[in-house]
């Protein structure tokens, strides 16, 4: 079973559309599967004291954050009958626009592909250990913060 | 005994490192103490927001240290 074995959710810059339409593409051999939802998080040029973000630069506490990755994963397998779920995050320098998550939940039905992709974006936002340098257009820079 | 201490984000910004080792004669460090030290080091540290981690667990209470503990200094997350 795919839940079972470990895997990495860290991809180097921004997450490319061609990624997102593969994974799509490659459930197609899972005929069990009745309901996909995907949730995108793409880097937004926010405006703070009058100038514009342009990019924000994601660093991660890497090991810990594998790990609290994979207890989400799990939690999530217990919680909600879903065949497959997949996260990816970025790292290094995403541009306002590109994509920097990409949360991927497959369960035979519906109705709780809805709820278990909310209990993983919000899980993912306030327990990853990621931090974002919010990097305006002047190269000047302020520390993101999940609210 | 040696801890090795990892910051991040902004608390990087502050120490001007990633990582450093701490090694202390106090056989009954805690994290409370260790902390106390490191402020007097990085005096900006005392206006910093940021959780403990030990061994990847983060801790809201002073805990007993042991030789080769990692210790992280996690500011706000941003993940998303």
């Amino acid at each position: 079973m795919e839940k079972k074995s470990i895997k990495k959710s860290f991809v180097q810059g921004p997450i490319a559309a061609d990624f997102i339409g593969n994974s799509i593409a490659k459930h197609q051999s899972k005929t069990s599967i009745g309901a996909h939802n995907i949730f995108l998080g793409q880097v937004r040029a926010d405006e703070i004291d009058g100038k514009t973000v342009a990019a924000i630069e994601y660093s991660a506490y890497e090991e810990m954050a594998e790990h609290s990755f994979h207890e989400i994963r799990e939690a999530a397998f217990e919680k909600y009958e879903l065949t497959c779920l997949h996260i990816y995050h970025s790292l290094g320098l995403v541009k306002t626009g590109e994509i920097c998550l990409f949360v991927f939940v497959s369960a035979p039905r519906r109705k709780v592909v809805y709820e278990a992709l909310n209990y993983l974006v919000e899980e993912i936002k306030e327990k990853i250990a990621i931090f974002g340098k919010e990097i305006f257009e002047d190269e000047t820079f302020t520390w993101k913060k999940n609210n | 005994m040696t801890i090795t201490i990892k910051y991040f984000g902004r608390i990087a910004d502050i120490t001007n490192k990633n990582e450093e080792e701490f090694i202390s004669e106090d056989t009954s460090l805690s994290t409370g103490s260790l902390i106390n030290n490191l402020q007097l080091i990085y005096a900006d540290l005392r206006n910093a927001t940021y959780v403990l981690a030990v061994n990847e667990t983060i801790t809201k209470v002073d805990v007993q240290l042991k030789n080769n503990d990692i210790i992280a200094l996690l500011p706000p997350f941003a993940g998303g």
